[in-house]
This record gives C-alpha cells, sequence and structure tokens, in this order.
C-alpha cells in the first residue's frame, strides 16, 4: 500500500494496516474463523443427518437418567433435577458435536507433505489451524445445540438455566475450546513421529468423555477423582461451561477462568515445543 | 451392465459352504499378513481400542458406584453386555469387515469383481477387508468375560452363543442397511448412522427402554436382541430368550442375504479399471 493511499485511509478514519501491524494480523485470522464457520454451514445436509444421531444419544441419555431418578426415587441428585442434568448433557454433547476432525486434519498434512507448503505462507500455521477450528466449531456447536435444544424441549421441558449465566458461559466456552485446540493439535502433531495417530486420538476422545464429564457431571464421581478431574484440562473443556451455563453448582467463574488461563499457557507452550520439534524434521524435495 | 444373477446350482450346499469356509480362512491370513506388514501400527492400533473400550467400562463402573441398581441392572450384566458386544462385533469384523463399507462398493459400482468368480458374491467382498482395530475388540470382549464373568463351561458356552448371536445381528442388520444402496443410491452416510444406532442403543441396558423405544429395538434397530442378553442369558440362563435372539440373527442375515440377491437384479458396473493388490 502506496503512503499516499494510507493517508487517504486515515483520514477517512479507518486505522492504518502496515503489512506487519496486530490488527491486520487479527482481521486476517478473523477471515480465517468465518471462512471456517462458512465450511460448516455449507454441509447443512450432512451436519442435519448427523444430528439425527445426536437426537439419538440424548435420546438415551434422558431414558437412562429417567430410570436412575426413578429408581433412587428423589427429584434431585447431586443439586440436578432430571431437567438440569438433560439440558447438562445437551450442552456437554453440542461442545463435543461440534470438534472437528482437527487431530486427523494435522496428521494427514504431515504425511502427505502439504504442511511444508503452507510453512511459507504469510500466516502461522498454528493460528490457522486455531482460527479455522474455532469458526467451523461455533457454526456445528450452535446447530448441534438447537438441533438437540428443540428434541429435548419436547421431552422435559425448555433450559432451566438463567440468561444471566451466558456471558461466563462464553468466556468458559471459548477458553475451553482453547485448551481443547492447543491439545487435539498436539495430538495431530504425533503424526512427524508415529505411523498411526489414530489410536491416540481415540485415547485423548475417551479421555475428555470420561474425564471432561462428558457424560456424567463430576459431582457423580468418588470424591478423590472428582477433585482430580476437577484440576484437570478436560474438565475445563467440557464440565466447566456447562456447569456455569446450568447453574446451581458450587462452581465459581473466576477460579475457572484462573484454571483455563492456566492451562492454555501450559498446553500452549507444549504445542509450541511439539510443533518446532517436529518442523525441523520438515524435508523439502522441490516438487 | 445390469448384472446377471448367477442361479445357484441344486445340491452340494455343503461343498459350498466348505469352499467358502476355506476362502474365508484364506483372506483372514492374508488381511492378517497385511496389517502385521505395519507392525507398530497395528498393535497400536489393537491396544487403542483395548483402551478405549476400557474408557467406556470406567464410564459404566463409575455410574453404578454411584447408582449401583437401575431397573434391575448392575454392573456386572453391563460389564457382561460389553464382552458381549466386543467380542460380537470384533468377530464380525474380523472376518467380514467389509460389511460397514458395502453401501460405497455398491453405489460406486465395484462389485464386478465378485460378480465374475464363482463364489458368492457378497460373502466374498465382506471377506475382502478386516480392520486391524477389531482384534482389540475381540481381544478386549474375551478378556473382560475371562475377568468378570466367573467362567465356567456352562457359562462360557451361553457366552459364545450370545457373542455369535450378537455379531451375526450387526453383521446382518449392516448388511440389509448397507443393500439399501441399490435401491436409493448413495446410502453410504444412512447406512452408518443405522449401524451407529443398533451399536450405540447395544451397549445400553436394554431394561430401561419402554413402549415405542421397546418395539422399534426388536424390529427396525435391532439392539434390543443384544442389550437383554447379559440379564437374560448370563445371569438367568433363559434358553428361550437365548432361541428367540439366535432366530432374530438368522433371519437379520438371512434378509440380508436376500436384499443383496434381490438389489443386484439393479446393480450397474461402474466399469471401473484398476489394479487389485
Amino acid at each position: 500500500m502506496s503512503s499516499g493511499a494510507a493517508a487517504v485511509q486515515a483520514a477517512q478514519g479507518r486505522p492504518r494496516l502496515t503489512p506487519g501491524s496486530p490488527l491486520r494480523r487479527v482481521r486476517k485470522y478473523f477471515a480465517v474463523a468465518r471462512m471456517g464457520f462458512a465450511t460448516a454451514t455449507a454441509y447443512r445436509k450432512e451436519y442435519m443427518l448427523r444430528s439425527v444421531f445426536l437426537v439419538l444419544i440424548l435420546y438415551v441419555f434422558t431414558v437412562l437418567w429417567r430410570a436412575v431418578y426413578s429408581t433412587t426415587g428423589t427429584a434431585v441428585i447431586e443439586g440436578f433435577s432430571l431437567r438440569d442434568m438433560v439440558w447438562y448433557l445437551v450442552i456437554t454433547e453440542s461442545i463435543v458435536f461440534s470438534r472437528p476432525r482437527l487431530a486427523s486434519r494435522i496428521d494427514e498434512e504431515v504425511k502427505s507433505g502439504t504442511l511444508a507448503y503452507t510453512l511459507v505462507r504469510p500466516y502461522s500455521y498454528m493460528l490457522f489451524h486455531y482460527a479455522h477450528t474455532l469458526g467451523e466449531s461455533a457454526a456445528r456447536g450452535l446447530m448441534s445445540f438447537l438441533v438437540g435444544g428443540a428434541a429435548v424441549t419436547t421431552i422435559v421441558g425448555p433450559p432451566p438455566f438463567a440468561l444471566a449465566n451466558a456471558g461466563v458461559f462464553v468466556v468458559a466456552l471459548w477458553l475451553g475450546a482453547t485448551i481443547d485446540f492447543l491439545m487435539t493439535f498436539s495430538v495431530g502433531l504425533l503424526a512427524f513421529w508415529v505411523e498411526e495417530t489414530s489410536p491416540f486420538v481415540l485415547i485423548h476422545d475417551r479421555l475428555l468423555m470420561l474425564l471432561g464429564g462428558m457424560m456424567l457431571p463430576l459431582e457423580i464421581f468418588p470424591p478423590l477423582l472428582r477433585s482430580i478431574a476437577g484440576w484437570l484440562p478436560m474438565s475445563m473443556v467440557l464440565y466447566a461451561p456447562a456447569r456455569l451455563l446450568v447453574g446451581g453448582g458450587d462452581l465459581l467463574p473466576g477460579r475457572v477462568f484462573v484454571i483455563q488461563a492456566a492451562w492454555v499457557l501450559l498446553a500452549g507452550a507444549i504445542s509450541v515445543a511439539i510443533f518446532r520439534a517436529g518442523a525441523k524434521r520438515v524435508t523439502v524435495h522441490g516438487g | 451392465m445390469a448384472a446377471r444373477v448367477p442361479a445357484a446350482p441344486v445340491g452340494g450346499a455343503t461343498k459350498r459352504l466348505l469352499g467358502h469356509l476355506r476362502l474365508l480362512r484364506a483372506y483372514l491370513g492374508a488381511n492378517l499378513s497385511m496389517a502385521m506388514e505395519y507392525r507398530a501400527a497395528f498393535f497400536a492400533q489393537v491396544f487403542g481400542m483395548m483402551l478405549n473400550n476400557s474408557l467406556w467400562l470406567a464410564y459404566w463402573v463409575l455410574f453404578f458406584h454411584r447408582f449401583p441398581v437401575v431397573r434391575g441392572w448392575e454392573r456386572e450384566d453391563v460389564l457382561m453386555l460389553w464382552a458381549v458386544i466386543a467380542t460380537g462385533f470384533g468377530l464380525a469384523t474380523v472376518l467380514f469387515g467389509a460389511w460397514r463399507t458395502l453401501a460405497r462398493l455398491i453405489a460406486e459400482g465395484q462389485l464386478d469383481y465378485y460378480l465374475v468368480l464363482p463364489k458368492s458374491p457378497l460373502w466374498h467382498a465382506l471377506m475382502t477387508r478386516a480392520s486391524p482395530s477389531s482384534w482389540g475388540d475381540l481381544v478386549f470382549g474375551l478378556a473382560v468375560f475371562a475377568v468378570w464373568g466367573a467362567p465356567t463351561w456352562p457359562r462360557a458356552a451361553l457366552f459364545a452363543v450370545s457373542a455369535l448371536a450378537c455379531g451375526a445381528i450387526l453383521l446382518g442388520s449392516g448388511i440389509v442397511y448397507n443393500s439399501l444402496a441399490f435401491f436409493v443410491g448413495h446410502a453410504e452416510a444412512l447406512a452408518l448412522q443405522m449401524e451407529n444406532a443398533v451399536i450405540h442403543f447395544s451397549t445400553y441396558p436394554g431394561a430401561i427402554f419402554g413402549g415405542a423405544a421397546r418395539l422399534l429395538l426388536f424390529t427396525v434397530v435391532p439392539a434390543g436382541f443384544i442389550n437383554h442378553l447379559p440379564v437374560a442369558v448370563l445371569r438367568h440362563a433363559d434358553l428361550g430368550f437365548m432361541a428367540f435372539a439366535a432366530l432374530a440373527a438368522a433371519a437379520w442375515i438371512i434378509g440380508g442375504q436376500l436384499l443383496f440377491r434381490a438389489g443386484l437384479r439393479r446393480y450397474e458396473s461402474g466399469n471401473l479399471i484398476g489394479p487389485r493388490m
């Protein structure tokens, strides 16, 4: 951009966007996130078919928990009524359904060598995937929540949570999604060293499911496991945002944000270290 | 090209069956050798699947730790349910691994190779693939029964029949769903959803489902036959239910075969030319 054009732009009140300016970088990744959002919404039909499975899962959970409440003969278990429990599951399942197949994507890029081409492009490989994943997750999560929410409303009634919880929920959801991205990205990067990353992806997903509280809120766990799981990154991805939105627990938003921020820093440092170590192994043979 | 379905010769059923079993043994060996070519990846997938299943069991252990009895089901019943499903699914997928991709083969017109050979196109096509992770399911299922199933010879026999019935129901229903591709074109997504529904419903205690859901689980989505097996057969040794489940398994397999044969009359080749290695 010529200095003259920049001056005209500045005169029009728009910020000056030099190639390296932070605002320009942020806009670049916002564009990538919009691209991820558009990609997810472009395959609406495929997604709606996936949503049938989400409805099925929620139906099974509803009958399971209905059986639990009727067997125990209580209306509230660990602070959850049946309606709270089912809506908690709608949120955790929506988060899980919103996750794109990031690890497999990274694995494929490493193995096919596509990564070598993207490394020389004018963006950070890691931030590109972060922005794209967030955009894609936002679209898929929203669709899942709407479909799942509509289904369970007909069974247990409308959501029990207050709109006032939405603010802390969104922050916790974003920080949780960042932790999840960093962990999944690291798992995908293992392709630099191992032939097959799918077992690691599977184990990571199952740990998220179990220790993250996807199907059982942490309150149901035995006390020792509950206190350990409460500090782990998995529960910060699923349990914490869902519990904050449903409300009624003893979870403090400030404490959650501090733990999440700590995990973002730690997982971020690990991901960057793995990426740098892996990038050293990239060899370009022309093409 | 519209396919002609070869008429089965009268008699010699035993000979044909033995011929197919020999072919199955040969494919089993070939698939295993192929998987062992990438030994580290093979074992990683096997152990990965075993760990994956273990984490599912951990969920149920936690659940029953907090709620010891749900509609008459206890922790041991769910452990046996997982033992039966993992063994049945593992067996079906190790022996006939292509059943989960059959709809794609049909939609893309890739059955030509099997049509010109003297074996059944359906069973031949199904034998050609085995997912390495299925070995993990198989070993896991047997290990869970060995550790928590209080194995005795009579219980082992009941377990074996339950696992075989489960595998046959999963396989038979899978063939039915995938054969829909003959009639509606690209039915891969639909078949996958239906297969996942059967597997998903099968892994939950049968007693929690009632009313219309129960009817559905004994018809279109035949998970009811599987998720009642542990309590009915392994706990109460209910031979009546076992016979019922075995009949259902046979009906799904025969139904799948008939639908595939009917669909084959509508099959059109993709005229695909490619090497087979």
